[in-house]
């Protein structure tokens, strides 16, 4: 089987995060943060462990301001309700994810904010970071409360400036949220030099953890109202939860299997440098671009912007049955929406949907031949 | 740590006793994280730092400059 789904999640992982997943259910899997117990203990010590390394990957020295949820959806709904105020103005890129989309349609929906939606210019020869933060500034009024945007698109490789959008943001006062759904563990990220106010990941897909392991990495100023209240293991006897991250936002218990095969996930990651990984990525991309450009059905969207993410039509074969054949093929990619009705409208897909490949560390040159004779095959029908 | 001679400092909770018992650990301060009695936790289930008492003033830098907010030092259930 060749896999090629890995925006949607990692696979395989790294056996490094499948024995340290085992070590946990058979050593030490107590409930962090409530009883006093060895278990419980070393079960806190490894979570504490994780929001370390996870803190030192992205450049905070904050370990308290990485909180934990199940995925990132959850933390940006945190995020995103937590922080938005009545008669507060949003402002999202045109590539955003049904996580974000959703929840900030939602609350203007209700009457309780206004949002717009800027250009990230995906489609122009002359798309630059002052061009895009030009697109932005023209949309910032007095009450813009916060700016949400993916580093990087879920159905193509389009990427954010990150750092450039941080300074504008800086400068006007508006909070800075960043969804890394598709760049951690793909693109280098530091919230500290990029002036990110909250980071956003999912710790099943570039950070090779399994599902259940969202997380937030807060700036020092950032302290959402709290979205989901019960037990934290702290002051059980007040009424409210605690003041501060990271048991603010972790109410009930944590996946602790989840949460130490992420971290598990971010040491076998620093084996190499992201940059290296980025790197491995935009290679396979470009032969697989070149092999495509052979097959004259096929059109590619997007395809000037190199990465891990590669989406696809074939004249006159709807998307669906193309994902389909190629499964038959032995080949894992995902058709459709990907979630993102924001993204396809942007790139012109939203009539047809498209076939998304997304590559991996794993993947190798070899597994793109195999798509290429079966794309080949396929367009042929 | 002889009872008589073991302070603690109480924190928000358990990930930033975490956090300032390795902060110490990098002083050379010995400590241990403690889940604090009723006496020290009025609002229920919190947790600190042990540590010798004679460490105090080092503690309270370490963890100053670790940006690490105590609640409240106690000896033994004394606050202090």
């Amino acid at each position: 089987m060749i896999y090629l789904d890995n925006a949607a999640t990692s696979f395989p992982k790294p056996p490094s995060v499948l024995r340290e997943v085992e070590r946990c259910i058979e050593n030490y899997c107590g409930n962090p943060g409530r009883g006093s117990h060895t278990l419980s203990r070393r079960s806190a010590e490894k979570v504490y462990e994780t929001r370390e390394l996870i803190a030192d990957f992205f450049g905070s020295s904050s370990p308290e301001n990485v909180f934990f949820t199940y995925n990132d959806t959850y933390v940006l709904n945190i995020l995103i309700k937590g922080l938005a105020q009545v008669g507060d103005h949003v402002i999202i890129s045109d590539m955003e994810h049904n996580s974000v989309y959703r929840p900030i349609d939602a609350l203007k929906r209700k009457g309780l904010i206004n949002y717009d939606i800027f250009n990230s210019m995906c489609l122009s020869e002359n798309r630059s970071a002052q061009k895009i933060c030009d697109n932005i500034r023209a949309l910032i009024r007095p009450n813009t409360k916060m700016l949400i945007a993916s580093h990087a698109s879920n159905i193509c490789s389009a990427s954010l400036p990150l750092k450039e959008i941080g300074t504008l943001c800086q400068a006007y006062g508006i909070i800075f949220i960043v969804d890394a759904a598709q760049s951690a563990g793909h693109l280098p990220i530091d919230i500290k030099k990029m002036n990110i106010s909250a980071l956003c990941a999912p710790g099943h897909k570039g950070l090779f953890g399994i599902q259940g392991s969202g997380f937030a990495v807060l700036a020092d100023d950032i302290l959402p109202e709290v979205l989901i209240e019960g037990g934290s293991g702290v002051n059980s006897l007040s009424t409210e939860m605690p003041d501060s991250p990271p048991e603010r936002y972790e109410a009930g218990t944590l996946s602790v299997p989840a949460i130490v095969s992420l971290g598990a996930g971010i040491k076998h990651l620093r084996r190499q440098t992201v940059e290296q990984i980025h790197e491995h990525e935009s290679g396979l991309y470009k032969s697989l671009l070149t092999m495509l450009s052979d097959i004259p059905r096929i059109k590619v969207y997007a395809p000037d912007h190199v990465g891990s993410t590669l989406l696809f039509n074939i004249d006159g074969i709807p998307c669906e049955r193309v994902a389909d054949m190629l499964d038959r093929c032995g080949i894992c990619v995902r058709s459709g929406y990907h979630c993102s009705p924001l993204g396809h409208r942007t790139l012109g897909t939203l009539d047809s949907g498209a076939v998304r490949i997304s590559f991996g560390a794993f993947n190798e040159k070899k597994d793109l031949e195999q798509l290429y004779l079966a794309l080949k095959k396929i367009s042929k029908k | 740590m002889n009872s008589m001679l073991v302070c603690t400092a109480s924190m928000a909770s358990q990930t930033y006793a975490l956090k300032a018992q390795k902060a110490l650990s990098g002083a050379a301060i010995p400590s241990r994280v403690v889940r604090l009695d009723g006496a020290k936790s009025k609002k229920g289930c919190s947790f600190g730092v042990e540590f010798p008492c004679g460490q105090k003033r080092n503690v309270e830098n370490v963890l100053s400059s670790a940006r690490i907010r105590v609640k409240h030092y106690y000896q033994g259930d004394v606050e202090i």
